[in-house]
């Protein structure tokens, strides 16, 4: 008798032990999802109607030491059971990464055509992979950013960290803009990808290997260190800028 | 008898609807009688007028498309004054007889006719200026209804359809200003300055851009606001400038272009 009793709490234990591996949400009625993270986040594309945050190791029971407690800093509370707040705020689901800066990378799955806006602080490296709606990244220290296979639009801001884009196509109708402090910026375009280029560089050096036209004969107007131009006979606005950091524009 | 006469045929000697003998005898009359001489040249003035509007129309066909034509202007030009039906002449007699009245209607049409393209002319463009400042407005609705926009990248296509404005107005300017301020994204405040920098003349964009200078910590728009400002008299500049380069957390290249614009800073 007492051995079944045990069997069933371990058998108890291990399924609420691997209930907090992950955490799973429905994102009826969500058009983004806005994440705040100071440690590593790798969001993916999934065929499923909801988010899965997928932390890369997660903590055994015992050794969460902060069960029941509330980030003091932000009065944020793990609603998740894997160092995860989630809370609904009309049609942006937003999810608070509560683990310290440098704490284990987290994945999370997403519906590729949700929106997607990342805050990242501290040393939080972002990665993002086959989005296809907008994607905005806004790294407030030095953490770097990278882009994968993504439509556009695209908007991300770093201070320290390196930003490389990799577009399938890139969407014709917003924006897509990036700026560094002293980051440097590496965007992957493919070659028949048609946008209107505006690239600047106080300091740093910009490169491309397209061939970016000039029509209106603006590239003389402004100096060497800025760059204005079409390739494949223009389209939507690509803003690349940075003040000292180097500048790279490469076709696919 | 003889100048009633005279008058009479004085329409058609203008277009040269008369027989030799009678065209002859015009002009023997014209060269003896002042009076008819000078009604002569006033007929012609009217005629010249009418015909500048109608190349094509003569006494016969003025008579027979008077109605039609002034109905087709009314309806082409809804403002041309309205000439009764008790005036059109009915038969050729009436016609002769009243050739003055005619005469007179004719100087009526032209007058209204002129009068009415003129003020088509003016309401057509009013209409047209409206419809513009419509569409402006409508742009500029779509634009600040856009700037609005959670999405970032709404926001800076909003900034960059505002850049293809002519024209911006307090209000556009202002909004603008309003992102440089208080826009939570560096991409967006990056992108509404370089926009307002055409317009730093204006004073409102100026106090926006040093109040901005106060406030901003991205030393990217730091830099781009600096260089706005670098065609400005020095002393409206200096002292935000002298703020930023002796806070301790501005970043060294920044304190560099400062320097650069400001030589003589301290």
């Amino acid at each position: 008798m007492k051995f079944i009793v045990t069997f069933i709490i371990l058998i108890g234990t291990s399924f609420s032990l691997q209930a907090q591996t992950s955490h799973t949400e429905p994102v009826n009625g969500i058009q983004w999802i806005r994440i705040t993270s100071e440690a590593d986040v790798v969001i993916k594309a999934h065929d499923k109607n909801e988010i899965q945050i997928v932390p890369e190791r997660f903590r055994p029971v015992s050794e969460d030491k902060t069960k029941g407690l509330k980030r003091a800093d932000t009065n944020d509370t793990d609603n998740t059971g894997i160092d995860f707040n989630v809370s609904r705020d009309g049609s942006n689901l937003l999810i608070k990464n509560l683990r310290a800066s440098g704490g284990e990378k987290t994945t999370i799955y997403v519906p590729a055509s949700l929106n997607i806006a990342v805050h990242s602080e501290n040393l939080c490296n972002t990665e993002i992979e086959n989005m296809e709606g907008e994607i905005e990244v806004d790294s407030e220290v030095s953490g770097n950013v990278t882009i994968t296979d993504v439509l556009g639009p695209v908007t991300i801001s770093t201070n320290a960290g390196n930003v490389v884009a990799t577009f399938k196509k890139i969407n014709q109708k917003i924006p897509t803009t990036i700026s560094t402090t002293t980051g440097e910026i590496e965007v992957r375009l493919p070659n028949n990808a048609s946008a209107s280029i505006f690239m600047a560089s106080m300091m740093g050096k910009i490169h491309s290997d397209f061939r970016i036209d000039d029509p209106k004969n603006e590239k003389k107007k402004i100096t060497d260190q800025k760059i204005k131009g079409v390739i494949n006979n223009g389209g939507v606005s690509v803003r690349l800028s940075s003040a000292t950091g180097n500048i790279q524009l490469k076709t696919n | 008898m003889e100048k009633e006469h005279i008058k009479d045929l004085l329409v058609e000697y203008l277009d040269g609807l008369l027989d030799t003998l009678q065209k002859d005898q015009v002009e023997q009359h014209l060269s003896e009688c002042a009076i008819c001489a000078k009604e002569l040249e006033g007929l012609k003035e009217v005629m010249n007028a009418f015909k500048e509007q109608s190349p094509e129309m003569s006494p016969e066909s003025l008579r027979e498309n008077f109605h039609k034509r002034l109905d087709e202007e009314l309806q082409k030009y809804h403002k041309v004054v309205y000439i009764s039906e008790d005036k059109k002449p009915k038969k050729r007699t009436v016609w002769k007889q009243n050739i003055m009245r005619i005469a007179a209607s004719i100087v009526l049409l032209v007058g209204g006719f002129v009068i009415g393209k003129y003020q088509q002319t003016d309401t057509t463009s009013n209409e047209i200026a409206v419809l513009t400042k419509e569409t402006k407005s409508v742009k500029q609705k779509m634009a600040i209804s856009l700037i609005e926009s959670t999405s970032a990248g709404k926001r800076i296509q909003a900034v960059n359809s505002i850049n293809q404005l002519e024209e911006l107005d307090p209000d556009m300017l202002q909004t603008l200003a309003n992102s440089v301020l208080y826009d939570n994204n560096v991409n967006v405040r990056l992108t509404a300055v370089e926009t307002l920098q055409k317009f730093i003349k204006n004073q409102l964009v100026q106090k926006s851009f040093i109040n901005a200078l106060q406030t901003e910590k991205n030393a990217g728009v730091q830099i781009a606001i600096i260089q706005a400002l670098a065609n400005l008299n020095e002393e409206d500049i200096i002292s935000p400038m002298r703020q930023l380069l002796n806070d301790s957390e501005t970043e060294g290249f920044v304190k560099d272009q400062i320097k650069k614009i400001v030589p003589n800073i301290t």
